[in-house]
């Protein structure tokens, strides 16, 4: 299982090549411009668990928040690593 | 010990960045250092592999002449992602490789056998 | 405790990716893991370049490297990757009759396969 680390926000061909290559029981990770994603922003039936970076969104003053997606700090984002076999950051 | 194999992740066209050719540089090195190693092209990365690509006039390296020499690196063929093909108009004839075509949800499944993913 | 090793391709002007992974790089060292070294390739070998300039008031990429360095962190950069962008070594700059470098220690002047070898070393590799 694969935790996709996603920097960049929907609209970009980036963000449907991350999309194309979720498996079921991946993660994504929201990060950078990633955070803008909000659920409604989904291509496909949810497949992947969903986190997002909250300093991140903080930082681009996003407040609204999908309740599927977890906000996680730094600390969490480490174990996050952990918890899947291997990351891909796009 | 063997070592852990490593996808390639090549996601954007050629010559406009140098992302292309410096994904293909460390697959290059990968393969010689006995790495098991496998570039995938998905996206805007798929224009990397047409025929018939001239950079005399641009001062760009054509690379694209070394993806035939992959296999000489140790270098598995290329996994390709048919959707990105076909959304760009792209024939399977029109590639420079014979290249391993592969829906998204092979595409994917492919990558998953992995134990490390860089993405360029 | 587990082992890392993170790819850095992003510039550190340009892009985030840099700010990320040197918080990244701290959470995980306060956790008690271990960072077997820190890879520099692409875009990213713009980190090791000594003469950045940032404006005091913001963020100071090449000083937060060099912290991780002091913790016995090893920053590892692509020579021909860096060459390509004029960040040189002392010793390419003398092969080169080039009168100044700017690639100086704790960064370290290596090859590809030094990333093949953090790559191998540890449990998850993290590319930003």
């Amino acid at each position: 299982m694969i935790l996709h680390i996603l920097t960049e926000s929907p609209g970009t061909d980036t963000f449907r090549q991350c999309f194309a290559s979720i498996s079921q029981g991946d993660g994504l990770l929201l990060i950078q411009n990633g955070v803008y994603m909000n659920t409604e922003h989904q291509m496909f039936s949810p497949v992947a668990k969903i986190f997002a970076l909250a300093a991140d969104r903080q930082a681009r003053g996003l407040t609204d928040l999908s309740p599927e997606i977890n906000l996680i700090d730094y600390a969490e984002f480490v174990e996050l690593t952990l918890k899947y076999d291997k990351t891909v950051t796009w | 010990m063997s070592l852990p194999s490593l996808a390639i992740i090549s996601r954007h066209a050629p010559h406009g960045t140098a992302h292309g050719q410096e994904a293909l540089d460390l697959a290059l090195v990968s393969g010689t250092f006995g790495q098991a190693i496998t570039l995938f092209f998905i996206g805007d990365g798929v224009y990397q592999l047409l025929q018939h690509q001239q950079t005399d006039m641009i001062g760009r390296k054509n690379y694209s002449k070394t993806f035939a020499a992959l296999d000489f690196y140790d270098v598995s063929q290329p996994v390709v992602c048919t959707e990105s093909l076909a959304q760009r108009g792209i024939s399977s004839e029109s590639l420079c490789i014979e290249a391993n075509l592969q829906p998204p949800e092979n595409w994917r499944a492919l990558l998953n056998n992995f134990d490390q993913i860089v993405t360029f | 405790m587990a082992r890392f090793s993170l790819l850095i391709t992003s510039s550190p002007v340009d892009d985030q990716g840099v700010v990320t992974a040197i918080n990244f790089a701290r959470a995980a060292l306060a956790a008690n893991h271990q960072l077997c070294g820190i890879f520099f390739y692409g875009p990213g070998t713009h980190n090791a370049n000594s003469l950045q300039l940032v404006p005091t008031d913001e963020f100071q990429p090449y000083s937060a490297w060099l912290e991780l360095a002091a913790q016995g962190i090893p920053l590892h950069v692509c020579v021909t990757a860096a060459a390509r962008r004029g960040i040189l070594s002392e010793t390419e700059a003398n092969e080169q009759d080039s009168v100044s470098y700017n690639l100086t220690p704790p960064f370290q002047a290596s090859g590809l396969g030094q990333f093949i070898e953090l790559m191998n070393s540890a449990d998850r590799v993290v590319q930003f």
